[in-house]
């Protein structure tokens, strides 16, 4: 944690992600990971921004008819 | 490598937005219209390596039109890979986003976090060294003199909570009040509350809050009703 | 982004909500011994909770008045004893305090 005092700027920040990151309307992107907790799907929709390769390893998984779907 | 887009919202239109709002990466932000309602989308360009980033660029595209229309906000991040799938999505949820865009017409969201003032404790004061006596004993008084401490903490929070109630209910429009139990959060709740009575909701908190010195205070907002969509 | 938060302490709210933000997953590892980790760390939330909630019996019965001399200090060194074993089985297990909670949805932590 910064050694500076937090300002007022700082918390809003930590508002937001709080607002932005965990609440809202929650749907399914169209790369549905089979577990059964929502926070996991959304942590795997994280997941897949953050890495191109993990998209490309999935074509050819069993998730694959899933995905074959959604990019018609 | 497939376009992904990214949504934002969904607002109480199917016509466009005001021009010249970008999202995520710089993206030009447009209304994907879909039986009299709309979700706020952009192109992403490719994946969000900054999520904090993403998630404040986010916030701003929803912030920008939450005075001219109803949105939803949505969380962050939602992707989709393709225009029929977001729609596919909007005709899923279509009944609920209607209702929850007519109940949420005009309302914005505040939170109230309020800390507790740990050093004001009176049973702090009963800290008491029994000499000879046996560790059992000397654990179990210990712990005594901080649930006795918590139950006084408590019983005022929840003093100051209806004290609150009773000052806000005639601005609040509904509202959430969080489980505190022993954290560090004597109360946190937040607040749905018609954006006519935004400064009459501030005015009314500020008074409330001058009466109980002790505490420590955070309001927050007025922000899109992240806490108040439903189902 | 505009002012939007009033508040005389920031620097308290930023520790509480920096410990909010903590709760969330960063990252999804399917590496078998993370799988071992979520076990520990299921398990150990639950004897957790069990423990709080035999203290909390005992603060009552205190609070009534009803516990022996000896019943105070059996009571206090086992709680005392199973708090030690707790922090010997989270350090074999990497897992700090904040990591020992359970979210239900909408019911809020478990702890």
């Amino acid at each position: 944690m910064d050694s500076a005092v937090a300002t007022e700027k700082d918390v809003t920040l930590l508002e937001v992600l709080d607002r932005v990151l965990d609440k809202g309307v929650v749907v399914a992107g169209d790369l549905v990971i089979s577990v059964a907790d929502v926070d996991l799907i959304y942590v795997g929709l994280r997941v897949l921004l953050s890495s191109v390769e993990t998209m490309e390893r999935l074509r050819g998984s069993p998730l694959a008819d899933v995905w074959n779907e959604s990019t018609l | 490598m497939t376009a992904l887009y990214a949504t934002y919202c969904i607002i109480d239109s199917d016509g466009r937005v005001p021009e010249g709002i970008t999202g995520l990466h710089g993206g030009v932000v447009w209304n994907l219209p879909y039986r009299g309602i709309g979700v706020v989308v952009s192109l992403l360009a490719g994946p969000v390596q900054d999520i904090v980033a993403g998630a404040v660029q986010h916030e701003a595209v929803v912030e920008q039109l939450m005075w001219t229309h109803t949105v939803l906000p949505m969380r962050f991040p939602t992707v989709f890979v393709s225009q029929e799938a977001i729609l596919g999505m909007m005709s899923q949820r279509y009944d609920g986003f209607r209702e929850n865009l007519g109940r949420l017409c005009h309302q914005v969201e505040f939170g109230i976090r309020v800390l507790w003032p740990v050093a004001n404790c009176p049973a702090a004061q009963f800290r008491v060294q029994v000499p000879h006596e046996s560790s059992g004993k000397q654990y179990m008084r210990e712990r005594y003199r901080q649930y006795q401490c918590r139950q006084v903490l408590s019983e005022q929070a929840d003093q100051f909570g209806r004290k609150l109630d009773a000052v806000l209910s005639e601005f609040v429009t509904a509202k959430r009040l969080r489980k505190t139990g022993a954290g560090a959060f004597a109360f946190d709740g937040v607040y749905l509350v018609d954006w006519d009575k935004g400064a009459a909701f501030r005015r009314a908190f500020a008074e409330a809050r001058s009466c109980e010195p002790d505490f420590e205070y955070l309001l927050s907002g007025p922000w899109p009703p992240y806490s108040f969509v439903a189902g | 982004m505009e002012e939007k938060v009033d508040t005389d302490s920031p620097q308290a709210f930023m520790e509480e909500l920096e410990k909010l933000q903590e709760r969330l997953p960063q990252h999804i590892d399917a590496n078998p011994q993370n799988v071992e980790k979520g076990l520990a760390k299921l398990v150990l939330t639950l004897i957790e909770l069990i423990r709080q909630l035999l203290e909390k019996q005992a603060m009552k019965r205190m609070e009534a008045g009803s516990l022996s001399d000896d019943q105070i200090e059996n009571l206090g060194m086992t709680l005392m004893k199973l708090e030690d074993k707790m922090k010997e089985l989270q350090a074999i297990f990497g897992l700090e305090d904040k990591d020992l909670n359970i979210n239900l949805g909408p019911l809020g932590d478990l702890l």
